[in-house]
């Protein structure tokens, strides 16, 4: 059979990148190997943010909300009530897919600029309210936390084993980029494209367009909330930084430079910034303007990201 | 029982914007299986008459029936399940997908497998066949691959119209189809608009008079938001008042 959709990038590329990163784990010095487990975590956040900007053209400015609520969602049940990691997982999830349907309902109503608006004044007031309930989130100190082992009913790995978590965070990043793929290639996907595309249109056609893209801002609420429960297990720890409004910038600067709409675009976003702050962040305390250079080169060179010069380039396409 | 076969009422319709009274008490049906073209000048309301019809726009009193059904007030997207399909006056297409991708959104809307969240929209064969019935339909099939910003205006308008035709409506909208194009262009779209008659109630928007003449079994004209004629194309040519308002404007 013909295809006739678009292109993705061949998931035998990708099942290759996986292998390679399956292989290499144990052998990685570990300040590397603790890069890469950041690069999985943000490439989570990242694609969560792809899937509500790039696929159904909802500019959040305000996606650390969820994840801050994910690292929460998972720290305090594990603190306080020493639940297990599963539960504690699906605490925080919970927490997201609830916090992201009374967000989105209001932010989606309104649309258009005040979307953007909005999700800025919800980070915010998240942000504000975790530095001032201290007795809750530990504010600006925050609260550590001891990360639950992994039960997978045939024996217990702890996390505080870098290489079990290396696996562990590689194994969610694999999870969240096959069920985001596939729904994006679902219809439920090409209605979010058409929306994207012209709103107007698609609603003509008979989709309620406000349904789509709440389900959208959900999705996106609950693997953003993931990458932040995964990030707080990684470093057995949160604060109220974790809500900041910075962290909801960078998925755009990753999104812009990887190209949105594709997932994998935002990945290699990550994969591109993270290294240039870990590296150079260190000893350079103006890395920022490499970045900032970055981006006006992808700007005028390809202002579809490198996955745009990927998709024309190799696979003939735009 | 002639009122049997009546697909869309309309009563008392009327939209205001403001002062401007857009449409003006309009009482209109429409039988099923007719193609109908309703002309009038600039500003007439034509648009006006079918926003208000689809449920873009709220009227400001009056009611619209289809099938019998009332549907006054229900947002667009009901009305267009509902089987009614509107191509705008201005080209309103998805831009940056292609041809099949821009005719497959709305085929989805046929079928029940596109429920379920995690099918592959490319696995589903019967909605492929559908969208390439349509393209044939409108001419498009040899083109289907081609990104739709990069088509032509009249290709482009067909476009529009095979959206429209992709949910498999009942009633079609057409606003101005023939406007701005090439004489081959204009005569293409003209032959696929009377293709579709043969299986489907149309209402055509038209501002070439002789355009309406030819193709529509009535003709409906509007000035200032208010029907001041209606009748067989050879009764509207002849009407007094459609002269004065409409032809003798333009002359
Ligand atoms: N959204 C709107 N807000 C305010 N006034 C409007 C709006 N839409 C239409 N009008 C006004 O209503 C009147 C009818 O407009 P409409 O677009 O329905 O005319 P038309 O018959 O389609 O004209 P044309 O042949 O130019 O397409 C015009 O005077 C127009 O300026
Ligand atoms: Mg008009």
């Amino acid at each position: 059979m013909k295809r006739r959709f678009k292109p993705t990038l061949s998931g035998c590329v990708l099942a290759i990148a996986v292998i390679a990163l399956v292989v290499i784990g144990p052998l990685l010095p570990a300040g590397l190997r603790s890069l890469l487990i950041d690069i999985m975590i943000f490439s989570i956040y990242a694609m969560a943010f792809d899937l509500l900007f790039g696929y159904s053209n909802q500019f959040s400015y305000g996606q650390a909300t969820f994840f801050g609520l994910g690292a929460y969602g998972i720290l305090l049940p594990v603190l306080h009530f020493g639940v297990n990691l599963w539960v504690g997982l699906l605490a925080a999830l919970i927490l997201c897919v609830v916090f992201g349907l009374g967000l989105g309902f209001i932010s989606v109503r309104l649309g258009g600029a005040y979307f953007v608006i909005i999700t800025i004044i919800f980070n915010m007031v998240f942000y504000l309210l975790s530095l001032d309930w201290t007795w809750l989130t530990g504010g600006d100190d925050g609260l550590t936390f001891t990360a639950p082992p992994v039960d997978l009913g045939l024996g217990q790995f702890s996390l505080y084993n870098p290489i079990v978590n290396y696996y562990f965070i590689l194994a969610f990043l694999v999870v969240s980029y096959i069920v985001l793929r596939r729904l994006v290639e679902s219809p439920i996907g090409k209605v979010l494209i058409a929306i994207r595309e012209n709103e107007d249109r698609a609603s003509l056609l008979g989709y309620n367009v406000f349904r789509y893209k709440l389900l959208a801002f959900v999705v996106s609420a609950l693997f953003t909330g993931l990458a932040g429960a995964l990030y707080a297990l990684r470093n057995r720890y949160a604060s109220a930084d974790y809500f900041s409004i910075i962290l909801s910038g960078e998925p755009i600067v990753w999104t812009i430079v990887g190209g949105s709409g594709t997932l994998i675009g935002p990945i290699i976003g990550v994969a591109i910034i993270n290294p240039i702050i870990y590296y150079v962040g260190v000893f350079w305390k103006h890395y920022l303007i490499i970045i900032g250079l970055l981006l006006i080169l992808i700007f005028r060179v390809s202002p579809k990201g490198i996955m745009g010069v990927i998709r024309s380039k190799i696979m003939g396409r735009g | 029982m002639a009122e049997n076969n009546i697909i869309l009422e309309t009563r008392g319709l009327t939209k205001n914007f403001g002062g401007l009274v857009a449409l003006d008490h309009v009482d209109f049906k429409l039988r099923e299986g007719e193609l109908r073209a309703i002309i009038g000048p600039n500003g007439a309301g034509k648009t006006t008459f079918l926003n208000v019809l689809t449920g873009r726009l709220p009227p400001t009193s009056g009611k619209v029936f289809f099938k019998g059904e009332d549907i006054t007030g229900l947002p667009s997207y009901k009305i267009t399940r509902k089987g009614i399909a509107l191509s705008l006056q201005l080209v309103n297409i998805f831009p940056e997908l292609t041809v099949f991708e821009n005719v497959w959104v709305g085929a989805q809307m046929r079928f029940k497998a596109c429920r379920n969240p995690f099918t592959k929209a490319e696995s589903l064969t019967p909605i492929r066949r559908w969208v390439e019935e349509i393209c044939r339909k409108v001419g498009l099939h040899d083109k289907m691959d081609e990104v739709a910003s990069n088509l032509s205006h009249g290709d482009q308008k067909l476009l529009d119209i095979a959206i429209a035709l992709s949910t498999e409506p009942t009633l079609l909208l057409l606003d101005e189809p023939l406007a701005g194009l090439s004489r081959k262009e204009f005569a293409e779209i003209t032959e696929v608009i009377r293709e579709l008659s043969k299986t489907k109630t149309i209402i055509l928007i038209e501002h070439n008079i002789d355009a309406a003449m030819k193709l529509a079994h009535k003709i409906t004209v509007l000035d200032r938001g208010r029907i001041i004629a209606e009748g067989e194309p050879s009764e509207i040519s002849e009407n007094a008042k459609v002269q004065e308002v409409y032809l003798g404007r333009r002359r």
